[in-house]
């Protein structure tokens, strides 16, 4: 995909939710789909470029993957498939909805506390 | 001593959340919107100045056309009588809300019934950028390849049609566009396909599929 474009989103994300703590964030936390359409470490090596010259040039980008989880649309049960064609391995359905594997969000940050705040 | 702030926000939000206020937009104007996506060469243009014609007949249309450069697929248009508006993204791999909002200051939407969207050729990074369209369609050429839908899921996943061009030439790319229609079904069930090639003397089929021409399924 295009991961600079996302990584620089990431990026504003992030400084958003630090505001004065920018500085000291050690760690970004992003989760992926396997279905989002994103290479890992293209969108790392996006990020590391991007944060240079941005308070954040201390933050390392972790990613945490998530398998794609469906819904039958016929019988409700929630299945991880293993590949397409989608198959309910309750019920045989082939009508689904995706629930969970195409996300692209920051989740947290580690950031480093001032002593100064205690 | 570390601790950690929860953040929990989506990368894409900011556009889903757009497309969302222009499909209200487009849907207070009374307009449809149909949006194209395929890659570089697949056809979309040609689709287009073959479908235009029978669409224009019975709704007023106008065309936002997608292109990392050049003005050519606008002209191309327009020489059918159909307003078309350029985006040229220069660089940037898809369209988002920011483009289609800037190119719609051009377009007047009392004045049309019928919007189509071009995306930038690439069938990877626009399926995840909505930009308020009532319809999507997928174009993918015979001459990609017959597990073409295999290979790019999200693109058959989120689209509500998909139209195999250049089926005149599938005998000399050794695909077989029956195939092709199957492997889209096995990722998205609810897809409907479409036909589109051209005969000896240079006639198009107008696009069958599923029982109806695409016009009529794009007319809705």
């Amino acid at each position: 995909m295009h991961e600079a474009t996302l990584a620089a989103r990431m990026l504003q994300i992030a400084q958003a939710a630090a505001a004065d703590r920018q500085g000291r964030v050690r760690a970004v936390t992003a989760v992926i789909g396997d279905m989002a359409g994103v290479m890992t470490d293209s969108l790392v090596f996006a990020f590391d470029a991007l944060k240079k010259n941005t308070p954040l040039h201390g933050a390392q980008l972790k990613i945490e993957r998530q398998r794609v989880l469906v819904c039958c649309r016929g019988c409700g049960a929630e299945y991880a498939p293993p590949g397409f064609p989608f198959v309910c391995p309750q019920c045989g359905g082939r009508e689904f909805r995706i629930v969970r594997g195409e996300e692209i969000y920051v989740k947290n940050l580690e950031v480093e506390e001032d002593v100064r705040d205690h | 001593m570390c601790g950690t702030i929860e953040v929990e926000q989506d990368v894409r939000a900011e556009n889903l959340h757009q497309s969302g206020h222009l499909r209200e937009h487009f849907a207070h104007h009374g307009v449809r919107v149909i949006g194209l996506l395929g890659s570089p060469g697949s056809g979309k243009t040609t689709l287009l100045e073959n479908i235009l014609p029978a669409l224009s007949k019975k709704m007023r249309v106008a065309v936002i056309e997608g292109d990392v450069a050049t003005e050519n697929d606008a002209r191309r248009i327009r020489q059918l009588g159909v307003q078309a508006v350029q985006i040229n993204t220069d660089g940037a791999c898809h369209l988002d809300t920011a483009m289609v909002k800037k190119a719609l200051e051009e377009i007047d939407l009392d004045a049309i019934d019928l919007l189509i969207i071009e995306n930038v050729g690439n069938l990877v990074c626009p399926v995840g950028f909505p930009l308020g369209e009532t319809l999507r369609l997928a174009v993918i050429s015979a001459a990609e390849g017959e597990d073409k839908p295999l290979k790019y899921p999200s693109a058959v996943l989120h689209t509500d049609a998909m139209v195999v061009t250049k089926t005149d030439i599938a005998g000399f790319t050794r695909v077989d566009p029956g195939k092709m229609a199957e492997y889209a079904r096995q990722i998205n069930p609810d897809i409907q396909v479409f036909f589109s090639g051209f005969d000896k003397d240079g006639g198009w089929n107008g696009a069958a599929g599923d029982g109806q021409s695409l016009a009529d399924y794009l007319i809705g």
